[in-house]
């Protein structure tokens, strides 16, 4: 378990890293809103849950993490640098340039990179054949979480995809939704209602929880409930969290951070 | 519609291909036809459709995140009557809704308008899965659909006019971003199907299609210095090829197609297609992607580390006429 | 080993080449745990109406979901094992075209995807069954390889290299029950190798899949006529035998078959390929033209499109008469 104070300090340092990247990419933009959005789920994940080890990074024992929403790179790549699977000159060198780490990550399992995300709505289905494969090799130690955002779940590919988890009984499948409510349009009640989320998921024969999306101590707690199903964890979380200028603010799905909102960001990071 | 002048085709460059067929456009579209659709899958602002969306909220229909549903929805309308406009990203138009395409309409003939933004390497720094080079060969094999690829905004908006009023499917694929540049000043014939000559010179053609068309003209000129001069077509209509325009090139030495795509299935192979069922000597050469995913970043590096600016389709021309030795 | 005899190619053939992949799979399954074999509802459509029962385990059928055949494949595949994942060849290469760009593509992970009713032999059921375009769709994307095989006992060479194979694949499967046989005995299968069947000097033909069997016959006929054809079975289409090809150099006329669309399949392959040589044959394609054919029967179907013996041997005869005649 880990302390309020030792996450807390970990999604600080990676909001640090992933305004850096946006900042440094110029003014083409970032996704910040959206990357945001997904900081604390990574920090608890990458911090406190998942097991993974840096010198063996294909260590049959992992606990492998899909990036569905590709959309989340800058936040995944500055918990991959917290932990030590990349440098601090990827990062100053990511998203610009002739950068191996541009918006959307690309699979690269020796930096911890499990799958190449950007196209929405392919990775749960990836997931549950990875995590079809481990209980073939009778791998009962490692467990697959996925990430997708909230309006990824307009594909109707991440329907195919729920279904054959529940019916494979692929209990070591978490998949988490970001559910900042907000798509590149608008809000997703507004561009496209998909019903009750809760009760969705539910009905297909998942074990659902709700949390506080940038609680770092209610989402520890949440992965570390054991169910009998597959579960779902809906994280309810803020687009653009951390910046206030950005927060809730659709425009700032993708967006570039002028000098003055760079500095105001790290201003605000360093208070809170 | 608005004429060509100089001071349009100004502003249009500055929009882009996209910011001119989405914020121009379509709404003149809607505004004069009123079984007009325009359909988006949460890429309404960022296709700058918002003018769109102000003004015919009844006829603008976003479908979230599911193109697959977005193509289904615009085929639905289209078979009823409509003239329907579905525009997202172009590799996931063409992707992720293939069948769609296929089945409503290459099957049943919908009366749909594709409009793929952000094709080839547009979109920079978000990478492999955004960038589109696939498209143009997944479109021209669907039946009846008619494929156009407009050199610049100006051409772009005079495409989608005359989509508007064509009876089938037509995929638009745009090749943007803003402050573009301009092949087309004022007033010309365009027409889906009928290329444009844009230099004649001998021996060598080059054919261009999309946002690479003025690099090919940038070439032509340092070409033309050193004496060599190409015969330069924009051949914004991929499918169906201007065949006519080609046989006039059966006896050219070599023909060099330039694309924002995959040498395989594109332009160049609708080229080598048709010639090399005339002409059993007129080399056959394609500048576009290699076989591969290429190594991302901004538009202009993916561009030049694939030999599709103006300097590498000038190497490549010059060496093509170079080993023809001095009878060429 | 399944063993290419007269006799094996004689059943394979009755049963067509969905079955002989039934066979294959078994044979791959019982020598390889780590094999799968994924499908998307198609399982008994493939032969493989037994093979959960004998190899328990090693079957996963995702329903009729073929994004999600894509997407499962890809992660098992990913986690070490070998997947051949199959359904109809135009379900799986167009419905689920972004999953394979990125998974197969993209991330290069080796699964095997078989295509059934590659061409024109399910079009009774319309053309939402014909796969018209597959070769046109996947060949754009890199790294993936296509093949084609010419009958039953090529599908088993095919499968028995493929489960060789690192990379992702494609196999077409094309006919209906009852194929023609081209191969009674072993022979050296190579993936990216094409096989001479007949060797020539006026008309080259290229073809892949059962139409090579058609192929073979028309040129006997074109023989008859006086005129010396070579027949290639291009079983891969992806990536080409350049180096055959180079071979085709000094022939009048160069022709392609297949059960494609004209644009964008293994004839276009050629054309690109053969376009920027100097000297070559002029090329005709001969394929399923630009448009669906009406639903109908296989033969008909064939008849249809002109890809019968006499079809080809009128188009090919006539176009071979005009370049003599200097057209």
């Amino acid at each position: 378990m880990k302390s309020r104070n030792e996450l807390e300090l970990m999604a600080k340092d990676m909001r640090r890293d992933a305004y850096k990247m946006a900042y440094n990419s110029g003014t083409k933009g970032a996704h910040l809103g959206g990357g945001m959005s997904v900081v604390e789920i990574l920090a608890v994940l990458y911090g406190a849950i998942m097991k993974y080890d840096v010198s063996n990074p294909s260590w049959e024992e992992r606990d492998r993490l899909i990036m569905s929403k590709g959309h989340g790179g800058i936040s995944l790549y500055a918990a991959l640098k917290n932990v030590g699977y990349l440098s601090q000159e990827e990062i100053d060198g990511a998203l610009h340039g002739d950068s191996d780490y541009y918006e959307h990550p690309r699979k690269n399992i020796d930096k911890g990179i499990e799958f190449s995300g950007g196209s929405l709505g392919q990775g749960l289905s990836f997931a549950a054949g990875m995590a079809l494969g481990l209980s073939k090799r009778s791998n009962d130690k490692s467990r697959v979480y996925v990430i997708l955002g909230d309006g990824e779940c307009d594909e109707g590919s991440v329907w195919e995809a729920a279904a054959s988890v529940i019916h494979f009984g692929l209990k070591q499948i978490t998949v988490i939704i970001d559910l900042n409510g907000l798509q590149y349009d608008g809000s997703t009640e507004h561009i496209m209602r998909l019903g009750n989320m809760r009760s969705r998921w539910e009905s297909i024969g998942y074990d659902v929880f709700e949390v506080d999306g940038h609680d770092v101590l209610a989402l520890q707690d949440v992965f570390r409930k054991e169910s009998e199903k597959p579960q779902v964890v809906i994280a309810h979380t803020v687009k653009g969290k951390g910046m206030s200028f950005a927060e809730n603010r659709v425009e700032w799905h993708t967006a570039y951070l002028t000098e003055e909102l760079y500095r105001q960001a790290l201003k605000e990071l360093e208070i809170c | 519609m608005q004429e060509i002048t100089k001071k349009n085709s100004r502003v249009w460059s500055r929009l882009g291909q996209r910011g001119t067929v989405c914020g121009v456009a379509l709404l003149e579209i809607l505004e004069s036809m009123e079984n007009a659709y325009v359909l988006t899958a949460d890429l309404g602002h960022t296709s700058g459709l918002d003018r769109v969306m102000q003004k015919f909220p009844q006829r603008f229909i976003n479908v979230g995140i599911s193109e697959q549903n977005l193509v289904g929805t615009a085929a639905g309308l289209a078979l009823d009557g409509g003239v329907a406009f579905a525009t997202t990203f172009a590799t996931f138009l063409t992707m992720r809704s293939y069948e769609q395409i296929r089945h409503n309409a290459g099957y049943q003939e919908a009366n749909v308008k594709l409009i793929g933004t952000s094709a080839g390497f547009a979109i920079g720094m978000f990478g492999n899965t955004h960038y589109s080079y696939e498209d143009i060969a997944l479109m021209r094999v669907i039946p009846n659909m008619v494929v156009v690829s407009p050199a610049d905004a100006t051409e772009a908006y005079l495409a989608i006019h005359q989509a508007a009023v064509y009876q089938g499917p037509v995929y638009i694929r745009l090749s943007d971003g803003l402050n573009t540049a301009i092949v087309h000043s004022e007033s010309y014939a365009f027409e889906i199907g009928k290329a444009e000559l844009l230099n004649q010179g001998k021996d060598i053609a080059i054919i261009a299609v999309g946002g690479v068309v003025h690099e090919a003209i940038n070439a032509v000129e340092k070409l033309q210095a050193l004496g060599i001069n190409p015969t330069l077509i924009n051949m914004h209509t991929i499918k169906p090829l201007d065949e006519a325009m080609l046989y006039e090139l059966r006896d050219y030495r070599a023909l060099i197609t330039v694309e924002e795509h995959s040498i395989i299935g594109g332009l160049g192979s609708a080229v080598a297609e048709y010639m090399m069922g005339i002409s059993h000597t007129t080399q056959l050469f394609r500048i576009g992607i290699q076989d591969k995913f290429v190594h991302p970043g901004e538009q202009g590096y993916v561009k030049s580390s694939n030999g599709l600016d103006a300097e590498g389709i000038y190497a490549y021309v010059k060496r093509v006429a170079e080993s023809f030795g001095s009878d060429a | 080993m399944l063993e290419i005899s007269r006799k094996n190619a004689r059943i394979w053939s009755m049963l067509g080449m969905r079955r002989v992949v039934g066979i294959m799979l078994e044979e791959l399954a019982g020598s390889d745990e780590h094999f799968i074999f994924a499908t998307a509802d198609l399982g008994r459509y493939l032969g493989a109406a037994d093979f959960e029962d004998k190899y328990p385990g090693q079957m996963i059928d995702v329903g009729i979901a073929e994004q999600n055949l894509i997407g499962v494949s890809a992660g098992m595949q990913q986690e070490g094992f070998h997947v051949f994942a199959g359904t109809y060849a135009t379900f799986v290469t167009a419905r689920a075209l972004d999953q394979i760009r990125v998974n197969l593509g993209y991330m290069n992970l080796g699964v095997k995807l078989i295509g059934a009713a590659g061409g024109l032999s399910d079009g009774n059921f319309s053309p939402t069954h014909m796969a018209l375009e597959d070769i046109a769709d996947i060949r754009p994307i890199p790294g993936i390889a296509i093949i084609s095989p010419a009958d039953g006992a090529e599908v088993v060479k095919a499968m028995y290299a493929l489960a060789e194979y690192e990379g992702p694949a494609y196999l077409r499967l094309t006919g209906r029950a009852n194929t023609p046989v081209i191969y009674t005995e072993d022979y050296d299968f190579k993936i990216g190798k094409a096989v001479c069947l007949k060797e020539g000097t006026e008309i080259a033909f290229v073809a892949s899949g059962t139409i090579v069997a058609t192929v073979q016959k028309a040129a006997a006929e074109l023989e008859k006529k006086g005129i010396s054809c070579k027949v290639i079975n291009m079983h891969t289409i992806k990536p080409l035998d350049t180096q055959a090809l180079d071979e085709l150099e000094e022939f009048k006329l160069l022709v392609t078959v297949e059960e494609h669309m004209a644009a964008g399949g293994m004839g276009s392959a050629v054309a690109e390929y053969m376009g920027a040589k100097a000297k070559r044959p002029v090329q005709q394609i001969i394929a399923a033209g630009h448009e669906y054919p009406h639903a109908g029967e296989y033969e008909i179907l064939l008849e249809t499109c002109g890809l019968t013996v006499d079809g080809i041997v009128k188009k090919v005869e006539g176009r071979y008469r005009e370049l003599q005649n200097g057209r």
